[in-house]
């Protein structure tokens, strides 16, 4: 069945991390020879800069789409404001590094973020931050690095990501699947991805539609950021 | 012992894969590497299932069988493989193919 989509070429995305210039270079290259049609590079607070994303359009392969996040590290609600209304307009998806109960909790309420990262660190998620992720559009990321590089919490880290998924499937929300590599021996192949993630009880359908969604964020935030949509549902074709 | 018909072999599959390494690795060491792996995320049982064998390896590539039903399972233990001998390491499954002759031609050879 996946061999049969590939060929009506789906676009699906990965998301990586910056580290450095020939770093990203490489893992980018792989992507695109892994079946990937683009990927949202990760940046932290402290590495965020806009010349070096200026420099990432030089190195990006052909026919292959490169957006740029932000990954923010916050510990209280006005921080976690103050940081949305300083980098909402200057990038393109916005993530918040949860793994702690109350940032997980703040950061499902905020309709600007679009994506909760290593909410299977810690205790994992609740069925109100699992609501409240559904109703703002918050996407839970299911990060196969942080299985491949935390071998002795794989077991504990599995039954997190089980429950977290059943809770945000119960409440119609949306995931995201992706490698979070930091250098070339960090991604992985699509379908390699996919097979990791029936581990915790993700479907193939999916594992692909997760592969698949940031994309459709991208476009809608895009939208948001050129003034076409005005607010859920209204928006201005011309 | 005489061969089994190929009626009443148990079916199998191979996958070509690929190391994106910088160093050289061992054959023995790949195929320690892919057991120990495959028992601490699945388990003796299901590895005992998988039927996994190393057919074939060459500098970077090679061609790994295993039971039909359980490609999924190999392609899960290949993906969490991060270190072999402590060198950094990641398997890039190339392809899978039903006869070693296939895959060889479509998948390690190009």
């Amino acid at each position: 069945m996946i061999e049969k989509e590939s060929k009506h070429k789906i676009r699906i995305y990965d998301c990586i991390f910056y580290n450095s210039i020939s770093s990203t270079y490489e893992m980018l290259r792989l992507l695109k020879r892994y079946g990937f049609s683009g990927a949202v590079v990760f940046f932290d607070e402290e590495n965020f800069d806009k010349d070096i994303i200026r420099e990432l359009t030089f190195i990006t392969p052909k026919n292959f789409d490169v957006f740029h996040g932000l990954e923010i590290r916050v510990e209280s609600l006005s921080n976690l404001k103050r940081k949305i209304s300083d980098y909402r307009d200057k990038i393109d998806i916005i993530a918040v590094n949860g793994g702690d109960d109350k940032i997980n909790r703040m950061a499902s309420k905020e309709r600007y973020i679009d994506i909760i990262r290593n909410t299977d660190q810690g205790k994992g998620i609740d069925h109100i931050t699992a609501r409240f992720a559904a109703e703002n559009d918050v996407m839970i990321d299911f990060c196969i690095g942080n299985l491949i590089y935390n071998k002795r919490s794989l077991p504990a880290m599995l039954g997190k990501m089980r429950k977290n998924l059943m809770l945000v499937k119960k409440y119609g929300g949306m995931t995201i699947l992706s490698s979070g590599g930091r250098d070339k021996f960090g991604v992985r192949p699509y379908r390699q991805i996919l097979a990791l993630s029936r581990f915790f009880g993700m479907e193939r359908d999916d594992g692909l539609r997760s592969l698949r969604a940031i994309c459709n964020i991208i476009k809608k935030n895009k939208k948001y950021r050129d003034g076409r949509l005005v607010s859920e549902g209204i928006e201005i074709i011309s | 012992m005489k061969i089994l018909p190929s009626s009443l072999r148990f079916k199998r599959r191979y996958i070509a894969f690929e190391l994106v390494c910088d160093e050289k690795i061992d054959e023995k060491d790949l195929i320690d590497t892919i057991w120990s792996t495959g028992i601490f995320l699945v388990g003796a049982y299901k590895m005992s299932l998988c039927n996994i064998r190393m057919i074939d390896y060459k500098g970077k590539r090679g061609i790994i069988s295993c039971a039909r039903e359980e490609v999924d399972t190999l392609r899960a233990i290949l993906t969490i493989i991060d270190k072999i001998n402590d060198k950094k390491v990641a398997v890039n499954i190339l392809g899978v193919g039903g006869s070693i002759k296939k895959v060889n031609k479509k998948y390690i050879r190009t």
